[in-house]
């Protein structure tokens, strides 16, 4: 009897626990992405569990769920501190914002007004010196104009986040392609392009290669070639640049050839 | 020639596992290589000793790429580069059998190098067999069995000698592999599976045998292919050029985040 009775009430204790972890999880993650707690700032368990109001075990749980989404990062035992936004991370989004909005602007185009578009210069203008990355109120101000942006009205419509895409990425965001011969090995491309050419490339993966020092040949092949080549011809000049006694164990000049492509794409 | 002529045509040491710093490893690699390729020492199988995890890339991998360093960092994993290239694992000192193989180019002439590889770790599948394992070669670098991938080979041809080393796995702390380690879709793309550490089937959980028991049935077998094993060690010498070594490569900033 006692075993009837205690069975289903441990379960649904369980549960309960369940619930309160995800709710803490949902509400600790509802409090780190419009910054109210700030990218860097350090907190404990406790300040967690009296921010959402759940106990320690909860927000133990949920931790352990927002560091897998890399969202907070452990410092010690109860220490913890509210994954940072970096330059990679604002690129990496940019990343996947260039595809998506200039679409969307496209679309929205057509209503807008001088009112709106007064606003838009003026929060992008105040927060970021234009085309010069270097400078100071740049590069603190990434974090606090991202908050506004996002918690203004203007933020929310997609017409604003093209105009801030352009405001923001005065480089050429970094590209990374990869491809795993079948059978074989894994070849990554990371490069940029400028000028309708690839810069600053560089090959890597968990090939073999003999002599090692022949992975500068094959970076060189790539390096300021047409960003609109086709395979095959990358993979002519992954050729030419090898000398006649290096062994790609695992890849070839064609591997390379369309990592760099999908990188590309 | 065959098979087992080749390895008897050496007089084969043993250098038995002293546990040192991740780097250390590293080091010793390339004396050793340089050693055996240079005539200062006979041809060495070295089982290696470890006292920290650690993620080691290979020669043609960027950090960027393969680790978490945030998670490494947490759980104070070292982040190495090896000489060789290959994939990057993630190693914890007890989960792991590491053993090196220094020997003249002479002993794989006329292989290809997918054919060396399996050449070169013949034994290991014979040790692993008579454990009870159903453990084969599968090119370029594996080495599997029905229960699971057991270990990875990697290889450089260096200084007039042979380097091979392999690392098989004894015990697995998968969720923390994974947090250290970026494992890619594409990466699994041609495995037919989605997830890395269902992959592994490490040699603990296949044979229930302590590690050293494994280690030396794999000394024993080794002995026996190539008509004996003597007993050596790392010699002061070694020692220091491993130590210059680190100072002025495998311990540096530069090396570890740096590809060719």
């Amino acid at each position: 009897m006692d075993q009837l009775v205690n069975g289903p009430g441990r379960r649904s204790a369980s549960r309960e626990s369940g619930v309160l972890a995800e709710h803490a999880c949902h509400a600790i993650k509802r409090s780190i992405i419009p910054c109210e707690l700030e990218p860097g700032q350090q907190v404990t368990e406790e300040q967690l569990g009296t921010r959402v109001g759940v106990g320690r075990a909860a927000v133990r749980t949920a931790l352990k769920r927002l560091y897998q989404e890399r969202l907070i990062h452990g410092l010690s035992r109860n220490r913890h501190v509210i994954a940072p936004i970096t330059l990679k991370h604002v690129n990496e989004l940019f990343d996947v914002r260039l595809p998506l909005e200039p679409p969307a602007a496209r679309m929205a185009a057509a209503r807008i007004d001088a009112e709106l578009l007064r606003r838009l210069e003026e929060l992008c203008g105040t927060r970021y010196e234009i085309g010069n990355r270097e400078s100071a109120a740049e590069r603190s101000g990434v974090a606090p104009a991202g908050q506004v942006w996002h918690n203004s009205d203007v933020g929310r419509r997609p017409l604003r986040c093209s105009g801030f895409v352009c405001c923001a990425t005065t480089g050429s965001p970094a590209v990374h392609g990869e491809y795993k011969t079948p059978g074989g090995k894994l070849v990554v491309v990371d490069c940029e392009v400028r000028d309708g050419r690839v810069v600053d490339a560089q090959v890597s993966g968990d090939f073999f290669l003999e002599p090692a020092e022949a992975l500068t040949a094959i970076t060189a092949a790539i390096e300021g070639m047409p960003a609109d080549l086709d395979e095959e011809a990358i993979a002519a000049r992954v050729r030419a640049a090898l000398a006649p006694d290096v062994a790609m164990i695992g890849f070839s000049p064609e591997a390379v050839a369309r990592a760099v492509r999908r990188a590309l794409a | 020639m065959s098979v087992h002529s080749r390895w008897s045509a050496y007089r084969w040491h043993l250098i038995r596992p002293m546990p040192v710093a991740s780097v250390v490893n590293h080091a010793l690699d390339e004396v050793l290589l340089r050693r055996v390729g240079a005539g200062e020492r006979q041809p060495t199988l070295r089982f290696w000793g470890r006292i920290e995890p650690e993620v080691v890339i290979g020669r043609f991998q960027s950090v960027r790429n393969e680790v978490d360093e945030e998670a490494a960092r947490r759980y104070g994993v070292q982040i190495t580069r090896r000489l060789t290239g290959g994939g990057a694992m993630f190693v914890e000192p007890e989960n792991i059998i590491t053993y090196s193989i220094y020997a003249p180019l002479e002993l794989v002439s006329g292989m290809s190098f997918v054919e060396s590889y399996a050449f070169l770790d013949e034994w290991v599948i014979e040790a692993l067999r008579s454990l009870g394992i159903d453990a084969w070669y599968e090119p370029i670098n594996d080495i599997t069995s029905s229960g699971g991938k057991i270990g990875g080979a990697a290889q450089a041809r260096r200084f007039g000698a042979v380097l091979h080393h392999a690392t098989l796995s004894y015990d697995l702390n998968s969720d923390r592999m994974l947090e250290v380690l970026r494992i890619g879709k594409e990466k699994l793309s041609d495995k037919g599976i989605t997830s890395a550490a269902r992959r592994v089937g490490p040699l603990r959980q296949q044979t229930n045998l302590p590690r050293d028991v494994i280690v030396e049935r794999m000394i024993e077998t080794f002995a026996q292919r190539c008509g004996g094993l003597e007993e050596d060690e790392v010699s002061e010498e070694e020692m220091a050029e491993a130590g210059e070594l680190i100072r002025t490569k495998y311990g540096t900033r530069e090396w570890t985040y740096t590809l060719p």
